[in-house]
C-alpha cells in the first residue's frame, strides 16, 4: 500500500470519526484515536498527536459560530482554561511515561463513561441561591446571562473551586489522551458550577482549542505530531464534523444516536481488551 | 476604538474562523504537493521515525502550526480585547493562559 492509498484510508476514515463525534456530540478525537490504532495499527501517540490537531480544528471551527451568537461566556472559559492547560501539559507529559498499554485502558474507561453520560438530556442540576455577601463568584465577574426566546437569561455560578479541579482532571486527561474530554468539561460546569446546559456545552467546546493546543505543545516537543498524518486526519474531520452538524439541524437524530452510542461502547470494549492483552 | 464584550465575541469569532480556513488550505495544498511527489512510497507510521525533509511536507507542517496558533492568538486577542474593556483582572487570567501556552510550546 503506497502513501495516496493510506491517505486516502485514513482521510475516509476520518470523515466517518467527525461525523460520528459530531452527531454523539462527543467530538471527533474519541472515535479517530481507536479508529486509528485499532484499523490501521498507527503507534498510540502518533494516533493521540494527530487527533490533537483535529480536535483544535473541529473545536475552534464550531467556537467560531457559538462565541458571535454569545452562547459561550468567555470569562468562564479564559478562568477555567488556567486550569485546562496546566492539567493538558501535566497529562501529555505523562503521556511519555505510560506504557501505551495502560493508556489504552484509560482511553477505553473514559470512552465508556463519556458514551454512557452523554445521552442530550437538558439537565437541571439544582442551581445556586443568591447571597448578600460578595462571593468568590462575584468577585471574578463569572455570573452571565445567554440569549434566551424572551430576552438574555441571566445565571449565576456556584462552587468554583470544584469546578476548577474538575477541569484540571480534563486537562490532564485531554493530554493523555488526545480527546477534547468535553464529557468532564461539560460536567465540571453543569453539574458542578450550576451553568445552563446550552452555556456548559459551547464554553467546554470554546476552551477545547487551548486545551487541546497546551497538550499538542509537548506531543511536537517529543516529536508525536507527523504532518503526513495530522493532515488526512484534521481534513477528514474537520469534513466530518461539518456535515454531521448540518445533519443535526434537519435530522432527527435520536435513533441513529443510540445506534452510535453502540459504537461506541464496543470501541471502548476493544481498546480495553487490546490495551489489557498488551496489544497496543 | 471602543471595546465591549459583544464586539470582542465577534471578532474573536472570525479570527477562530480564519485560523481554520488558513490552517485547512494549507494542508489541503502542501498535501496534494506532497502526494503528487512521495504517493507511490511506502508509508511507516508503527515505529517512532524522525522527521524527513521532503518537499511539501514544509507546507503541510506549516497548516499544523496555523492550526495550534489559532487558540494561541485567541488568547492573545483576548488579552488586548480585555485590557481595552479596562477589564484588568481578566487580562491578567488572559495572560496567565497565554504564559501557560508559552511555556508549553516553547518551555
Amino acid at each position: 500500500m503506497n502513501i495516496t492509498t493510506f491517505s486516502s484510508l485514513i482521510f475516509a476514515g476520518a470523515i466517518g470519526a467527525g461525523l460520528l463525534g459530531s452527531l454523539t456530540g462527543l467530538g471527533g478525537g474519541v472515535v479517530i484515536v481507536p479508529l486509528l490504532t485499532l484499523a490501521f495499527g498507527i503507534d498510540l501517540r502518533y494516533a493521540i498527536g494527530a487527533s490533537l490537531i483535529s480536535v483544535i480544528a473541529t473545536s475552534s471551527g464550531a467556537a467560531a459560530a457559538y462565541v458571535r451568537e454569545g452562547y459561550s461566556n468567555v470569562r468562564i472559559g479564559m478562568f477555567l482554561e488556567i486550569a485546562t492547560s496546566i492539567g493538558a501539559m501535566l497529562g501529555a507529559s505523562l503521556a511519555g511515561h505510560v506504557s501505551t498499554s495502560a493508556i489504552a485502558i484509560i482511553f477505553g474507561a473514559v470512552l465508556l463513561y463519556s458514551a454512557l453520560s452523554a445521552s442530550g438530556r437538558e439537565t437541571v442540576a439544582p442551581r445556586g441561591t443568591q447571597s448578600d455577601r460578595a462571593t468568590l463568584e462575584d468577585r471574578l465577574r463569572l455570573n452571565g446571562s445567554f440569549p434566551g426566546p424572551d430576552g438574555p437569561q441571566p445565571y449565576t455560578v456556584r462552587r468554583v473551586p470544584l469546578g476548577f479541579a474538575l477541569m484540571t482532571g480534563a486537562g490532564a486527561l485531554s493530554g493523555l489522551l488526545g480527546i477534547g474530554s468535553g464529557a468532564v468539561k461539560v460536567l465540571a460546569m453543569d453539574r458542578a458550577m450550576g451553568l445552563p446546559f446550552k452555556v456548559s456545552t459551547t464554553t467546554s467546546n470554546f476552551m477545547i482549542g487551548v486545551t487541546a493546543a497546551a497538550s499538542a505543545g509537548v506531543y511536537l516537543a517529543h516529536g508525536y505530531i507527523d504532518p503526513g498524518l495530522a493532515m488526512p486526519v484534521m481534513l477528514g474531520v474537520l469534513c466530518g464534523a461539518l456535515v454531521g452538524s448540518h445533519l443535526l439541524m434537519k435530522l432527527r437524530v435520536s435513533l441513529l444516536r443510540n445506534v452510535f452510542r453502540v459504537v461506541l461502547l464496543a470501541l471502548a470494549a476493544e481498546m480495553i481488551y487490546n490495551g489489557w492483552t498488551g496489544r497496543i | 476604538m471602543r471595546m465591549d464584550d459583544t464586539r470582542m465575541e465577534t471578532m474573536m469569532g472570525r479570527l477562530l474562523q480564519a485560523g481554520v480556513i488558513m490552517a485547512g488550505l494549507l494542508m489541503l495544498v502542501g498535501g496534494a504537493y506532497y502526494l503528487s511527489l512521495h504517493g507511490a512510497e511506502t508509508p511507516n507510521y508503527r515505529t517512532f521515525h524522525g522527521v524527513a525533509a521532503m518537499s511539501g511536507e514544509k507546507i503541510v507542517w506549516a497548516g499544523v502550526i496555523a492550526m495550534i496558533a489559532t487558540p494561541v492568538l485567541r488568547v492573545a486577542f483576548a488579552a488586548v480585547a480585555f485590557a481595552a474593556e479596562r477589564d484588568w483582572l481578566y487580562t491578567g487570567v488572559s495572560l496567565t493562559v497565554l504564559a501557560l501556552l508559552a511555556y508549553s510550546l516553547f518551555g
